[in-house]
């Protein structure tokens, strides 16, 4: 069966400075890294996809293409490319979509639990619904009993083992497992292959400009006050204030 | 003119640079003070490929070439000088010289493993009565039947403790010595009459182990020759030319990591009443570094792509060990000089550094031997040969 893996590309925090006084962001590097859950989540899939296709599918320009090679250096099996850059969580659930039914199939779709950036958390649950399937959240560790995915997730009150059928949608946590390293010679190979990476367009999936207008927009950047330090007090003076 | 690496250069790097700060970081300080190497780094190395990076995937390597094999020196050396030393030897030397002129036939007997790290290799030239002379060597090789007995000993080999097949250069004919009288053969750790010394209390690169190795009347078939009867002395030659430049890419990492850690201090140091980074004579040690690192850098990697683009490199790769290590022990000293007493304290790394680059002026052809390549190279070019 097919298991597809969705990764999402972020800026490098290392590269940007908040400047709250001038109510600014600095973007010192232009870098881009692999969203640390996706990491987390394709590891887990690599995990369980000894027997099955394990893909790849990125949204993105050059970095989303520099995700996919390094999937398929890591064991994705393919990589499907779809060179736009979508920003907004429902047309990027749409162009997912599309790109699930373009695949004809895919019993088990993997995502991480949030992203650096925007983290709106809305991408897996719309996927679910428009697809009419199960989601475990924030699994740590995911297992294939043949016919159902068993997620090991946390929840309020501690870790559960939920279990969905398949066809399901997961999201794994960050942090949740030790990702792999991609083996020097599969990196030369992977970015070295003219046919690593398979592309679709818009057309291909059947989908127009107007498809995919978002629905959010973006009207400016706002700054929290800085978090100010609380005051140091001895055990007798809290007594005091608790008193109070 | 395109100074820009390849994307799979670039993610090579990336590997590496996540490797070394999850898994290396974290043990270097115990490596050394322990002074062994860490057998599951070493492991978990030779999953990732880390063995054999230049090496063609014919042979079991990763095919990254020697620019490749330069990004691995610099970013093993910019966290670990023992463990990028354990490497140097392995690839940049030992398997190296196997690589260069062995036959197909020994490639595919030993290099697949080598390159996985399930064998470690090592460089056997230097003798206790031939360092710098190297063809000053004296352990000899008689043939008798088909196979030859190796009887000597080498000294100061990088890895002589751990390895498991070593590149020995013996004399097989004495009347000619290493002018076309030395062989290189491959000998592996069970055969009879070999044992590795143990290992060298040294002042750096504790978790690097160096030995002495004793050959007593070791039988090694005549299959076991590298290259050609007689003519090993020139593949150990060749096989040196093109590791200065590996070792001229380790020094870039230690460099850098002595301008990283100075730049973090600088900023967090107060004295006077201001960070010092805000002092000229700070700054102007840091202007100094990063104009040595960076010209380095700009050699180093050029020299590499002399390498992988076939074109004459061995000026070019005397200049980079020679300027590499001597830039390298700079740096570091003046780290150290940076963070005053903080930089000699044993909790902290750079005195570690400072002890582990100091070699770089010595082994693989001391500096003062660099200078007469480089010498020869250019008198050369001019029409007069010297020998050195």
């Amino acid at each position: 069966m097919n298991i597809l893996v969705f990764l999402r590309v972020v800026r490098d925090p290392a590269g940007i400075t908040v400047n709250r006084k001038a109510q600014k962001v600095f973007i010192n590097r232009e870098n881009y890294l692999l969203n640390p859950a996706d990491k987390n989540a394709l590891e887990a899939a690599l995990t369980i996809a000894a027997d099955h296709t394990l893909i790849a599918v990125a949204l993105g320009g050059a970095p989303a293409e520099d995700a996919l090679r390094q999937a398929r250096a890591l064991g994705a099996h393919r990589a499907v490319l779809v060179p736009e850059t979508l920003a907004d969580a429902l047309t990027l659930t749409t162009a997912l979509h599309k790109v699930i039914e373009h695949m004809g199939s895919a019993e088990l779709i993997v995502l991480g639990a949030d992203v650096l950036d925007a983290d709106t958390a809305q991408v897996a649950p719309r996927l679910a619904a428009a697809l009419a399937r199960p989601l475990i959240s924030a699994a740590h560790q995911i297992t294939l009993i043949p016919t159902t995915v068993q997620g090991i997730a946390r929840q309020a009150d501690g870790f559960h083992t939920l279990e969905a059928d398949l066809p399901a949608v997961v999201t794994v946590s960050r942090d949740s497992n030790k990702p792999r390293y991609a083996n020097a010679a599969h990196i030369m190979n992977m970015y070295r292959a003219p046919d690593a990476i398979e592309r679709l367009s818009l057309a291909d999936l059947g989908l127009s400009a107007d498809d995919l207008q978002p629905v959010t927009d973006y009207r400016g950047d706002s700054f929290p006050a800085e978090r100010e330090f609380g005051q140091v007090v001895g055990v007798g003076e809290l007594a005091e204030i608790l008193n109070r | 003119m395109d100074f820009t690496f390849s994307p799979e250069h670039i993610a090579l790097r990336r590997m590496i640079r996540e490797f070394c700060e999850e898994e290396l970081r974290p043990r270097a300080k115990t490596l050394d003070r322990e002074g062994r190497p860490d057998p599951e780094v070493l492991r978990l190395m030779g999953e990732a490929g880390f063995f054999g990076v230049p090496f063609s995937q014919d042979y079991g390597g990763m095919g990254a070439g020697e620019t490749g094999y330069c990004i691995l020196m610099e970013e093993l050396n910019r966290v670990c000088p023992s463990t990028a030393t354990i490497i140097g030897a392995h690839i940049g030397i030992a398997a190296m010289s196997m690589y260069l002129d062995g036959s197909p036939a020994i490639k595919q007997k030993y290099l697949p493993d080598i390159c996985a790290g399930k064998k470690i290799a090592a460089f056997g030239l230097t003798e206790p009565n031939a360092g710098s002379d190297a063809a000053g060597i004296q352990l000899r090789a008689t043939l008798e039947g088909d196979s030859y007995f190796l009887d000597g000993q080498k000294m100061w080999i990088t890895n002589g403790p751990l390895a498991d097949v070593i590149m020995v250069l013996a004399v097989t004919d004495p009347a000619l010595g290493a002018r076309g009288g030395a062989t290189v053969f491959v000998v592996e750790k069970e055969w009879s009459g070999f044992k590795p010394g143990k290992p060298e209390k040294k002042m750096g690169l504790h978790g690097s182990p160096t030995s002495v190795l004793n050959f007593d009347e070791v039988r090694v078939p005549k299959d076991n020759i590298v290259g050609q009867t007689g003519l090993g002395f020139v593949t150990f030659m060749k096989t040196l030319d093109i590791g200065r430049v590996s070792l001229g890419a380790a020094t870039i990492g230690g460099s850098q990591a002595a301008l990283d850690a100075s730049l973090r201090w600088v900023k967090h140091r107060t004295q006077f009443g201001r960070p010092i980074a805000n002092m000229q004579s700070i700054q102007f040690m840091l202007a100094d570094m990063a104009a040595e690192i960076e010209a380095l850098r700009s050699l180093v990697y050029r020299t590499a792509w002399l390498v992988d683009t076939g074109r004459p490199f061995v000026k070019e790769a005397g200049i980079c060990k020679l300027l590499g290590s001597e830039t390298a022990s700079r740096c570091i000293d003046r780290a150290v000089q940076i963070h005053g007493a903080l930089g000699l304290s044993r909790d902290y790394h750079l005195e570690r550094g400072w002890r582990d680059a100091r070699i770089g002026e010595i082994f693989e052809g001391t500096n003062e031997i660099q200078r007469i390549v480089i010498a020869s190279e250019l008198l050369q070019e001019v029409g007069v040969r010297i020998r050195p």
